[in-house]
């Protein structure tokens, strides 16, 4: 069994902008509860990049998933160009102490640097709210997926079955000098 | 690596598996009375137990269910047993209960085939917390070695 042996570099929490690989000015912001943003992104979401069941297929099935995901106790960070919001991450607490986490990227908008700024947005507000485990599965397959999920710490956790389980440890409470 | 966690006993993955995943209530396939074995292992899987007796009721399907080790260490095969058979009193259902031994993928598997069952059935895909569909050792294993039809129930 891999465990991360170290903490993640400390994150910064949004906002932030940027200029990505292809000269679009990104805002990376914390989810306003703009939900009507959110259900136009991932009504343009290409069915091809859904992973394990989500993003639901179907309107109904997306704002109940959308109302889940954004309840009380879950971390939403969004990135958004031209005032549409191009993707979209998360973290849902787990049963134990850790969260959860999953990531969104519209096709158009993909190995653009964007997906590495939302993760390390994203990871920063969750080390600000003191979550101390955040974990995730990833198809084996997916090696673009796994590879940006490697760029921001995250290590392979326990047997690979179908998916890969990979966890980062934001390290809120080891005593380092995490600004 | 195989999913299998202890790999001591257990065949490697055949990827060549005749094997497939759909819904119980969708494939076209399924016109015709069958004989159906499901897998128990854990609470998950056991809630697949009134679905697959409901259909039977419409369907005639003869169904047994093989109770199993739980990779996961939770309930014990007697406890899962003595509620699998309430639900079955519950239903009014005379239904064979198996407990064959031993790694929980590779025992399903085979009895279903030495048997010769028509499918195995499986319950048991829980949403992770952000609604992510999990499948566990157990379905992944009998999915990829299984050599008879296997129904995933979501």
């Amino acid at each position: 069994m891999t465990v991360p042996d170290a903490p993640a570099d400390s994150f910064e929490p949004p906002p932030r902008r940027f200029s990505d690989r292809e000269d679009r000015d990104i805002a990376i912001e914390r989810y306003d509860g703009d939900r009507e943003a959110l259900v136009e992104m991932y009504d343009a979401f290409d069915p091809a990049d859904r992973a394990q069941g989500i993003p639901p297929t179907g309107e109904r099935g997306l704002r109940e998933w959308l109302d889940a995901i954004t309840a009380p106790g879950c971390l939403n960070v969004v990135a958004r160009h031209d005032d549409g919001v191009v993707g979209h991450a998360v973290l849902v607490p787990d049963e134990a102490d850790g969260s959860e986490l999953a990531i969104f990227v519209l096709a158009a908008y993909q190995s653009a640097g964007i997906g590495t700024a939302i993760l390390e947005s994203l990871l920063g507000l969750g080390s600000e709210a003191g979550v101390e485990r955040v974990w995730l599965t990833v198809e084996r397959w997916n090696h673009a997926a796994i590879a940006l999920y490697e760029t921001v710490g995250f290590r392979p956790r326990g047997e690979p079955g179908f998916e890969l389980e990979m966890a980062v440890d934001l390290g809120a409470s080891d005593g380092q000098d995490g600004l | 690596m195989s999913p299998a966690s202890d790999g001591r006993h257990t065949p490697a993955p055949d990827l060549n598996t005749s094997g497939t995943v759909g819904t119980l209530f969708r494939s076209a396939d399924l016109a015709g009375a069958m004989e159906v074995l499901l897998g128990v292992w854990d609470e998950a899987s056991l809630e697949a137990l009134d679905r697959v007796l409901a259909r039977t009721r419409t369907t005639g399907d003869e169904v047994a269910v093989a109770v199993l080790e739980d990779p996961a260490g939770g309930a014990s095969v007697a406890d899962l047993e003595r509620r699998v058979r309430e639900r079955l009193a519950d239903h009014d259902a005379t239904v064979d209960v198996r407990t064959p031994s031993g790694h929980p993928g590779s025992a399903l598997v085979a009895l279903a085939e030495r048997e010769g069952f028509d499918r195995i059935a499986l319950g048991g895909a829980r949403p992770s917390p952000l609604g992510k569909v999990q499948l566990g050792p157990v379905v992944e294993f009998v999915v990829v070695n299984a050599t008879v039809t296997v129904t995933l129930l979501r």
